[in-house]
């Protein structure tokens, strides 16, 4: 692997049991890399397999074929997961808990010393403006407060690399620029980001690259700039890179 | 460090649901009733230990098996799993924490009800909290309740939310309270049948070790301290190996 | 009406409690053949409570070992402990029942003096279960003359009679409980009904009614000479 990687992907096959002798391929031999200190946009049209990558990048999907290296350690080690984040698409979390207690128990599963977990958890409600909710039943929340409550588990722990799905989903205009803001904050602390959307506007202002799934295989990777460069804007790109596979395109 | 994380956050979560103190208010109630109870004879110190003690032991388990149960269906149907799972621990952390968890939520609950219990039988003049034999037949039961807990967790982990409840009711029920008559049955039986018959026996999980309510009720004395570690030992063991069998069956599954 | 309707469910709902207190018991009083509607809801199963209650009776007896009895009589008792398999022969199948036995009460031993009193709440639980279980009745009665005071027995006795008016078994044991304590006029009454209730088919034992017959000369004796 290389070192400057924080997230190599290599031959990664993922295929789904949909009956007893019937099988669906999500994810074909795909290979890619996350460079330290980059935002990358993963991007694809739905049922691309772009989360089965996550997951198995995530060790969701275990002894998948082909290999996936976290901070340079197999996905399969958790302690691959020692310096990682994940913000989840779906934003289910225990409901009974307030949010100061979930992040405490986040801090405290990432393995966070006892003496800091406070601290950590007042830092990062305060990176996504939920500290006025800290006390609040996780069951109270909106979806949107949920998707803060979601980055805020995801940051708890001060990762290196974060993976996040659908970071803005839910979010009000006003969220969504303060998630922004607090992504290109990550960027200068030199985090790694790596982040599905469907908002490919937020991605293009944001991401440094972009990686695009169809039917389970890269199709497309590169900067977000040379992607638009002909195209327009993102959007118009990623229609044309699919255009030729789809008879309707424009 | 991770496990223990993942068994406060169980623990928190059952403990701030309903199902509990309803339990716990019919208890208590089942224990007024039995301290008021005249069965038109003096003779009803006996009858009400066993019944109130019966009550309350079967109530913790109704209440440990769907709890153990509902901690991995959750996780799963909501996807919270993602969370934890996401972390640096291990499938073998998540499960060892969530079946610790709800041992620990089950061992709360039933202590409570067991504190009622005990102030009934005071009320009535049949125990003392002096009474060893009372306080090993807790200990017993909370380990009981952690193999129960285990069970339930394995089972939750190859089946439904339903099947795992039933199954983990019908092992309770059969070994519980007919653990003692099975051997006799086996010995019955054609010798092949026997053998996987003593198989099957040998691995199931010998609850009726842990219910010494007959010899609290009939005043036997306590058990020896040699065989109270004896089952102490077994039942932990037993836990750990339920558990370690949970955990390598979730490895392969798919989150 | 929303802030007042739970007030008023609640309201409601402790009316009906009090109410059904005070009605249930009336109905019953005025039907005792009735069972209990819980009871009735149970169905066979409360039959079957009644007779692990009868037989909880028998483990108390026997504090707590749980015993086989195959002589019915109460004066001789012949025992046997109930072995778990006698062809165990594997050493970890003996630990197991070793364990098991500690659990339990193993050792042979009856109940004595007041002590033979935690006995009467299984058969007061029986009866209620199942108010036609005769030898819920019979045994009862007989206990609770032994441990608390004839009339005591005869009061349980009577009960059973006013649910199962056409069963000789208890107008006998009855008449029986009244010779015992020497009651010779009532003593005749029921051993007389006893027999004119005994029928000649095969339920009915022949030396049951040979009984019959010896108490009831026995009582006339006494009542003759006036003891």
């Amino acid at each position: 692997m290389r070192m400057d990687a924080a997230i190599e992907v290599r031959n990664l096959s993922v295929v789904y049991r949909t009956g007893r002798m019937k099988k669906k391929p999500a994810v074909k031999d795909l290979s890619f890399q996350v460079k330290k200190g980059e935002i990358v946009g993963f991007i694809g049209p739905n049922g691309a397999g772009k989360t089965s990558a996550i997951k198995a990048i995530l060790d969701f999907i275990p002894l998948p074929r082909g290999t996936c290296i976290v901070d340079g350690i197999s996905s399969s080690d958790p302690r691959s997961r020692q310096r990682l984040g994940y913000m989840p698409e779906v934003s289910f979390y225990p409901k009974y808990l307030t949010l100061e207690e979930f992040l405490h128990v986040c801090a405290a599963v990432s393995g966070l010393p006892a003496r800091s977990r406070q601290k950590a958890v007042m830092s990062a409600a305060e990176r996504v403006g939920m500290t006025e909710h800290l006390k609040s039943k996780l069951s109270t929340f909106s979806k949107g407060m949920l998707q803060q409550a979601g980055c805020a588990q995801a940051l708890v722990h001060n990762p290196d690399i974060l993976i996040l799905d659908e970071p803005m989903s839910g979010l009000d205009p006003i969220a969504r620029m303060r998630m922004r803001h607090l992504l290109a904050d990550l960027r200068s602390e030199g985090k790694t980001i790596l982040f599905s959307s469907h908002e490919l506007g937020e991605i293009e202002m944001v991401a440094d690259r972009i990686l695009l799934l169809d039917k389970g295989r890269l199709i497309y990777q590169g900067p977000v700039a040379e992607a638009v460069d002909t195209g327009g804007n993102l959007e118009q790109a990623f229609l044309r890179l699919l255009g030729e596979e789809l008879p309707w395109a424009a | 460090m991770g496990s223990l994380a993942i068994a406060r956050l169980a623990i928190i979560e059952n403990l701030r649901r309903k199902e509990f103190y309803v339990v716990l208010v019919l208890v208590l109630g089942l224990a007024v009733w039995m301290a008021m109870l005249n069965m038109g004879s003096s003779g009803t110190g006996r009858f009400a230990k066993d019944v109130v003690m019966q009550v309350t032991w079967l109530a913790s388990f109704a209440l440990a098996i769907p709890l153990a149960v509902r901690q991995m269906a959750s996780d799963l149907e909501h996807k919270t799993v993602y969370v934890l799972a996401s972390r640096p621990i291990s499938r073998w952390h998540y499960i060892a924490g969530r079946t610790l968890g709800a041992a620990f939520a089950s061992v709360a609950c039933f202590a409570c009800m067991f504190l009622v219990l005990v102030l009934m039988m005071m009320f009535k003049g049949v125990t003392s909290v002096a009474d060893p034999g009372l306080w090993q037949a807790f200990v017993l039961q909370i380990t009981a309740l952690f193999m129960v807990c285990s069970i339930a967790m394995l089972f939750s982990v190859v089946g439904t939310p339903g099947a795992a409840v039933t199954f983990s009711l019908l092992i309770l029920a059969i070994m519980r309270y007919g653990g003692p008559s099975i051997l006799a049955l086996i010995a019955k039986m054609p010798p092949l049948a026997r053998i996987l018959s003593w198989v099957v026996y040998l691995t199931m999980p010998h609850l009726e070790f842990f219910n010494i309510s007959q010899r609290v009720v009939h005043g036997w004395g306590p058990l020896p301290l040699s065989i109270l570690g004896q089952v102490i030992v077994y039942g932990l063991g037993y836990s750990f190996v339920v558990t370690a069998m949970a955990a390598v069956i979730f490895r392969r599954r798919w989150l | 009406m929303d802030r007042w309707l739970p007030k008023i469910v609640i309201a409601g709902a402790i009316a009906i409690l009090i109410f059904s207190s005070i009605l249930v018991p009336r109905l019953r009083s005025a039907n005792p053949q009735d069972r209990d509607v819980l009871i009735q809801v149970l169905g066979g199963t409360a039959d079957f409570a009644a007779e692990e209650a009868f037989h909880e009776a028998e483990v108390y007896f026997h504090a707590g070992f749980d015993t086989e009895c195959p002589d019915e009589q109460t004066d001789h008792h012949v025992h046997r402990e109930v072995k778990a398999s006698e062809s165990v022969q594997l050493p970890f199948l003996k630990a197991i029942e070793h364990l098991q036995g500690e659990a339990a009460p193993r050792i042979h031993k009856h109940l004595v003096g007041e002590e033979e009193k935690e006995l009467l709440p299984w058969f007061i639980a029986a009866v209620r279960l199942n108010p036609h279980y005769i030898d819920a009745w019979r045994v009862g009665s007989y206990w609770f003359y032994r441990t608390d005071n004839g009339h005591r027995g005869i009061e349980f006795i009577t009960d059973g009679i006013k649910r199962n008016s056409g069963d000789y078994r208890l107008y006998l044991d009855r008449g029986i409980l009244h010779h015992r304590i020497k009651e010779w006029g009532p003593a005749i009454e029921d051993l007389e009904t006893a027999r004119r209730l005994w029928k000649n088919d095969s339920e009915d034992s022949p030396y049951e009614l040979r009984a019959i017959g010896t108490y009831l000369r026995d009582c006339r004796a006494h009542q003759r000479v006036g003891s």
